[in-house]
C-alpha cells in the first residue's frame, strides 16, 4: 500500500511526518493518501529491482555489480535508476 | 499508601533538626515562594528564524539507513583494494547517493541526512547493539500499527522518541527507525558481525593478561564507557581554511599533483612513506563524492525552485542553488558563501564516523574577512548577518549523533559543537571582533543549544565585548561558557611542547566538544588584497582514551576490598589491607586507581588502532593541519598535533567529600570504624534507593521507616567539612589528589606513544554513573547523581556565597588538566541590571585571576525547573545549562532535571 513518503511530493522531514509540496504543511507518513499522488523514484518502481522477499528486501541489478538493495529506498541520486 | 509513600523526604528529616539541605544562598528564601521571576534579558529572533525554529520544535530525531546501505554495498564491492582507498571510495559513495531534503526559509541548505534531525548508525563501527536487539526491533517493527492517536499525543520530551509508536521503532531510547526500515538496519549489522571496530578491539583485547580486569572494570561502571567504537571521532576544532584558501577543486587539485610526487617513493619513512600516495588517492575520491553531495543539493533546490508559486521563495531558492554550486568547486567570494561553506564541511565530517563534539572553533575570527569585506562593500547589513547567524544556530541545532544507548544517555543527546569567541591573536593582540559580537547576539535572540558558545577570557579583550558575553550569560541559556585563555595556553605548552608548539600557536586554542581545551594553528589565508592568519584546529581527536573513571565508585572499592557491593564484582584485586591510617587509605585509592587505568588504558589503545587500522579518517584528515602537506591521515598523525589522548574522571568532589569525612570521622575523631561506614553504605544509610523512590537529587532521598541505626552516621558525613567553602581542610585532600593524578595520567602513553592528560568534565555521566553507585561516606545516597563538572560544590554544600567556591577550586594549578569546571546558578534577581553585569563580570575576572580555568551559570529561577518539570509540554523551548552543553529541559532525563534544580542557588547580590 503507497504511503505518502513514497510521493513525489514528499519531503523527508522525520520518521512520523513530512513536508507535502502540492498541498503545502505536514501530512503524517501512515495516513491515506490524496488523488494528486504520484510515485516517487524508489528501488520498488526501478526495473533493475527483482526477487523481492516477504520484508521488501531484494537485488538490484542495475550497478556495476549486483548487490541487494531494498524497495522503500529513495532512488533520487541514484545512477542506475530505471523506472519500470 | 505504600512504604515510599509513607517515608520522609532527607529535605523534611533535616529540616525537623533544623538543619537546612542549603539549596539557596545569600537571601531570606523569601525567593523559595512566590512568584516565578523570569530571565531578565530576552531579545526577540528574527521571523525567518522563528518559522524554522518552530520546525525544529516539531522534529522527531530520526534514523535513516541510506548513508550505511551505500557504505556497505561499496566497500563489499572493492574488497580486496589498499583498506585506505576501500574506506574513501565506500565513504564517497555514500556522500553522493545522500538524498537532499530542501525546507523553506532554509537559508544554509545540506543535512546529515534527509531528515530534518537525522542521524544513522555505523555498524563497520559498532554492531553489536543491532544483533542483540534484532528479534526485539523486528518484533517492534511487526507489531507496528497505523496509531494516529498516539502520534498526534507527541509532543512532551521533546524531539527524543523514547518508545515504539505506530510504524515507528524506538532505538536507543532516542531515535525513531520507520518500522520497515528495521531489516535493512539488521542486515547491515550482520554483515559487519567479527569485522567491525568493536568486534575486532574485543578479539584483541582479550589477549591482554589483565583482560578479565578490565572487564569487570566496565561491568561495574567503575570506568563508564569504552572510546575506540563509541565515539573516536570529536571534541576537537575543526579547520575550514583548506576550502577557504583553494577550494574543493583546488584540494583535488593539491591532491593529483602529490599522487605524482610521491609515487613509488619512501622519502626516508620505510614504515609510512609509501602509504602517503594511498592517502592522497583516498583524498581524491572522498573529495569527489563530498562534491557530489553538496551538488545534489544544487540540482534539488532547482526542481524545488521549478514548482515554488511563491516568486520570493523561488528566487531564493535559485539563488542558493547558484552559491552551493561555487562553493562545491571554488574558494568563497563573500560571508554568505563562507559561512555556507563551513556549515557544509561541517556536516559532511560529522558523517564520517561517529562523532561528538566536531566544534568550528574560532569561527568569528575564521570568517571576519569575509564579514569585514561585505560590510565595507556595503553588500551586507548587520541585521542580515543576525539573520543568517540565526539560521546558522538552527542547522546546528538539528545536527544528530547516533549512539548507543549509553552513550546518548551519558552526553544527554548533545553534540556540543563549541563555537569560541574571544582569545588572542597570532601576534598576542586580545580578539573580541565585532562579528564575534554577532555570533553572541545571535546566541541571545535565537536561544538554541548549538552551537554552544565558549569565551577564551582574556583580561585585555573589550569592556564592551565582556559585557556582551555577559549579558548573553544573563538570558539563562548556560553560554558562553568562561574558559581562562591563559591556564589554556600554558594546558597547550605543557602538552605539546615536545611537538613543537610555541607560545605564538599557543594562542590559537580553543574548545571542542563541551570544554576539551584543543590545539590549533594560524594560518594564511589570502582573501580581498590581503593576508588574514585565521585560527584552525591542528589536531585529532582531544578526548578519547579513558572515558570517566568513577571517583567515588574507587572510593567504594577501597572499603569493600575490591568488590563492587552494588553488583558483588570482584572488580580489584583484593588489597587485604587494614586501612588503619588515612595515609594507607590514600595510598591504596591510589593504587587501585593506577591499576584501573592500567588495564584501560591499554584496551583503550587496543581499540583506537583497530579503529586507525579499520576505520581511519579520510574526510576529517583531509581539512586538518598537517594531513594534505605530510600525505598522512590521522590515524598515522598526520594532524600537527598528536598527543591528544586523556583520562576522564568524574565524580571528583563526592571523592573528597568523602576522602574528608573518613579522615575526620574515622582518623582524627575515631568516632566510627570504617565497618560503621561500609554497614551503612551497604545499607543506604536506613534510605530507599532513588531508582525505588524515582527522585536522584539527595533532599528528595526518602527513609524507610523504622530503620534509625544509621541516623547519626549519616548526619555527621553531611555535616563534615565540604567542598566550597574554602576551608584549608578539604582544599588541601583537593590538592593533593589534582596533583597525583594529574601526574599520574601523564605517566600513561597512548597508542601514539605520547602522554596522555587528565580531563576533568563531567558532561550528563555525573548523573548516569551516579546511577551505578552506591551510598558513598560523604552522606551522598544510592543511585543519586554525583556533583557535577569536577570543581561544583555538592548541591546544597557550599553555604558561603560564590566567591568562596570560586576559591575553593582554585588551590591547584588548573592548567596541569585539560579542564576543570565548575558550574553555577543564580537567581536572576542576583544579577540583575547592568550593576549586576560588571558584578558579575568582576566575580569572574576574580576567579580567572586566581587560576581558575572555567565556570559557567544557569541565570534562573530554581522555581521555573520545577514547574517545567510538571508541566513539560508548556516548556519546549526552555534551555538549562547540564554541564559543558545547553540542552532543551524536556530532552534531558529526570536524573539530571533533579540535579539541576538541586543545585545551589545564589539569590542574594553578588
Amino acid at each position: 500500500m503507497n504511503k505518502h513518503s513514497d510521493c513525489k511530493n514528499f519531503v523527508q522531514f522525520d520518521v512520523f511526518k513530512g513536508f507535502c509540496r502540492k498541498n503545502g504543511g505536514f501530512v503524517l507518513i501512515d495516513t491515506e493518501i490524496c488523488p494528486a499522488f504520484t510515485e516517487k523514484t524508489k528501488c520498488r518502481n526501478c526495473s533493475h529491482f527483482c526477487d523481492v522477499n516477504e520484508e521488501g528486501i531484494g537485488t538490484c541489478k542495475g550497478l556495476e555489480s549486483e548487490y541487494w538493495a531494498y524497495e522503500n529506498m529513495d532512488a533520487k541520486t541514484c545512477e542506475g535508476y530505471e523506472a519500470k | 499508601m505504600d512504604a515510599i509513600e509513607r517515608g520522609k523526604r532527607l529535605e523534611e528529616i533535616l529540616a525537623e533538626k533544623g538543619m537546612s539541605m542549603g539549596l539557596a544562598y545569600g537571601s531570606d528564601d523569601s525567593q523559595q515562594s512566590g512568584e516565578i521571576v523570569d530571565r531578565e534579558i530576552k531579545l526577540d529572533k528574527t521571523k525567518r528564524a522563528e518559522y524554522l525554529m518552530d520546525l525544529y520544535y516539531q522534529a522527531f530525531s530520526s534514523a535513516s539507513v541510506e548513508f550505511p546501505y551505500w557504505y556497505n554495498r561499496k566497500f563489499a564491492e572493492c574488497d580486496g583494494d589498499v583498506l585506505e582507498v576501500r574506506r574513501a571510495k565506500a565513504l564517497a559513495c555514500a556522500y553522493a547517493h545522500s538524498t537532499p531534503s530542501i525546507y523553506p526559509k532554509d537559508l544554509l541548505p545540506g543535512g546529515k541526512t534527509d531528515y530534518l534531525r537525522g542521524g544513522f548508525p555505523m555498524p563497520w563501527l559498532t554492531n553489536s547493539f543491532y544483533l542483540a536487539k534484532e528479534d526485539e526491533l523486528k518484533s517492534a517493527a511487526a507489531s507496528g500499527t497505523t496509531a494516529i492517536d498516539e502520534i498526534a499525543a507527541l509532543g512532551t520530551g521533546g524531539g527524543n522518541v523514547t518508545k515504539n509508536q505506530g510504524k515507528v521503532v524506538s532505538l536507543a531510547g532516542k531515535f525513531g527507525i520507520r518500522a520497515e526500515d528495521v531489516p535493512v538496519l539488521t542486515k547491515l549489522a550482520r554483515e559487519w558481525a567479527g569485522k567491525s571496530v568493536e568486534d575486532l578491539g574485543l578479539a584483541y583485547e582479550k589477549m591482554m593478561s589483565d583482560y578479565e580486569d578490565k572487564a569487570n572494570i566496565m561491568k561495574s561502571v567503575l570506568v563508564f564507557c569504552d572510546s575506540g567504537y563509541t565515539i573516536p571521532q570529536g571534541r576537537e576544532v575543526a579547520s575550514y581554511y583548506f576550502p577557504l584558501e583553494y577550494g574543493i577543486d583546488g584540494m583535488i587539485k593539491f591532491c593529483e599533483a602529490k599522487k605524482l610526487e610521491v609515487a613509488g617513493y619512501a622519502d626516508g619513512d620505510g614504515i609510512l612513506g609509501m602509504k602517503r600516495l594511498y592517502f592522497y588517492e583516498a583524498a581524491c575520491i572522498a573529495l569527489g563524492g563530498i562534491q557530489q553531495f553538496w551538488l545534489n543539493y544544487v540540482k534539488e533546490l532547482r526542481t524545488v525552485a521549478e514548482i515554488e508559486p511563491d516568486e520570493a521563495q523561488k528566487a531564493e531558492y535559485l539563488a542558493l542553488a547558484d552559491q552551493m554550486e561555487w562553493i562545491a568547486h571554488n574558494p568563497p567570494r563573500n560571508f554568505r558563501e563562507a559561512l555556507h561553506l563551513t556549515y557544509l564541511i561541517h556536516i559532511t565530517v560529522l558523517n564520517e564516523d561517529a562523532i561528538s563534539g566536531y566544534s568550528p572553533g574560532r569561527l568569528g575570527q575564521v570568517l571576519y574577512p569575509y564579514f569585514e569585506k561585505d560590510i565595507a562593500d556595503g553588500t551586507i547589513t548587520e541585521e542580515e548577518v543576525i539573520e543568517l547567524l540565526e539560521v546558522h544556530r538552527f542547522k546546528f541545532s538539528t545536527i544528530e549523533l547516533f549512539a548507543s544507548t549509553g552513550i546518548s544517555g551519558g552526553i544527554s543527546g548533545n553534540t556540543f559543537n563549541n563555537l569560541s569567541v574571544g582569545g588572542l591573536d597570532k601576534d598576542g593582540a586580545p580578539c573580541g571582533n565585532r562579528l564575534e559580537w554577532l555570533f553572541l547576539h545571535a546566541g541571545m535572540t535565537n536561544q538554541s543549544p548549538q552551537p554552544t558558545l565558549s569565551v577564551l577570557y582574556d583580561e585585555r579583550l573589550p569592556k564592551d565585548f565582556l559585557i556582551k558575553c555577559v549579558e548573553c550569560t544573563k538570558t539563562g541559556v548556560g553560554y558562553p561558557a568562561w574558559m581562562n585563555n591563559r591556564v589554556a595556553m600554558d594546558f597547550m605548552m605543557n602538552q605539546y611542547g615536545a611537538e613543537g608548539m610555541t607560545v605564538s600557536e599557543a594562542r590559537a586554542v580553543a574548545i571542542g566538544g563541551c570544554l576539551e581545551t584543543a590545539p590549533g594553528c594560524f594560518m594564511p589565508l589570502h582573501f580581498n588584497g590581503k593576508t588574514h592568519y585565521i585560527p584552525a584546529g591542528a589536531s585529532q581527536t582531544t578526548s578519547v582514551g579513558v572515558h570517566f573513571v568513577s571517583n567515588p565508585k574507587m572510593i567504594n572499592m577501597v572499603l569493600f576490598n575490591g568488590v563492587d557491593p552494588r553488583t558483588g564484582i570482584q572488580v580489584l584485586p583484593p588489597h587485604n589491607r587494614e586501612l588503619t591510617t588515612y595515609e594507607e587509605f590514600w595510598d591504596q585509592y591510589k593504587k587501585y586507581y593506577a591499576k584501573t587505568l592500567e588495564s584501560t588504558v591499554k584496551a583503550g589503545n587496543i581499540q583506537h588502532d583497530i579503529w586507525r587500522d579499520r576505520n581511519m579518517s579520510i574526510v576529517n584528515s583531509l581539512f586538518k593541519p598537517d594531513c594534505l602537506k605530510n600525505g598522512h591521515h590521522i590515524g598515522h598523525m598526520g594532524t600537527r598535533y598528536n598527543a591528544t589522548y586523556n583520562i576522564e574522571s568524574c565524580g571528583t568532589i563526592n571523592m573528597v567529600n568523602s576522602l574528608v569525612a573518613l579522615k575526620k570521622l574515622v582518623y582524627e575523631d575515631r568516632k566510627y570504624a570504617l565497618d560503621d561506614f561500609r554497614d551503612a553504605i551497604k545499607d543506604n544509610f536506613g534510605f530507599y534507593t532513588a531508582m525505588e523512590s524515582k527522585a536522584f537529587s539527595l533532599g528528595e532521598q526518602i527513609k524507610k521507616p523504622d530503620v534509625a541505626k544509621y541516623d547519626e552516621i549519616h548526619g555527621d558525613c553531611l555535616k563534615a567539612p565540604k567542598h566550597g567553602n574554602d576551608e584549608d581542610y578539604v582544599k588541601e585532600i583537593l590538592k593533593e589528589y589534582e596533583d597525583w593524578f594529574c601526574d599520574l595520567c601523564n605517566t600513561y602513553d597512548s597508542l601514539y606513544a605520547k602522554p596522555m592528560y587528565a580531563c576533568q568534565i563531567s558532561v550528563a555521566l555525573h548523573a548516569a554513573v551516579g546511577m551505578a553507585t552506591f551510598a558513598t561516606p560523604d552522606g551522598r545516597l544510592c543511585n543519586t547523581a554525583f556533583a557535577d563538572g569536577s570543581m561544583s560544590a555538592y548541591p546544597g554544600t557550599d553555604r558561603k556565597g560564590p566567591y568562596a567556591l570560586l576559591s575553593s577550586g582554585c588551590c591547584w594549578d588548573q592548567s596541569k588538566s585539560q579542564n576543570s569546571q565548575i558550574n553555577m546558578k543564580f537567581h536572576p534577581n542576583a544579577v540583575r541590571g547592568f550593576d549586576g553585569s560588571k558584578k558579575l563580570l568582576t566575580m569572574i575576572s576574580a576567579f580567572m585571576n586566581k587560576g581558575g580555568f572555567h565556570v559557567q551559570f544557569n541565570i534562573v529561577d530554581s522555581k521555573m525547573l520545577k514547574e517545567a518539570q510538571i508541566h513539560p509540554e508548556s516548556n519546549r523551548d526552555l534551555l538549562v545549562r547540564v554541564s559543558g552543553f545547553t540542552q532543551y529541559w524536556v530532552e534531558t532525563g529526570k536524573p539530571v532535571q533533579d540535579e539541576v534544580i538541586a543545585r545551589t542557588e545564589f539569590e542574594g547580590g553578588i
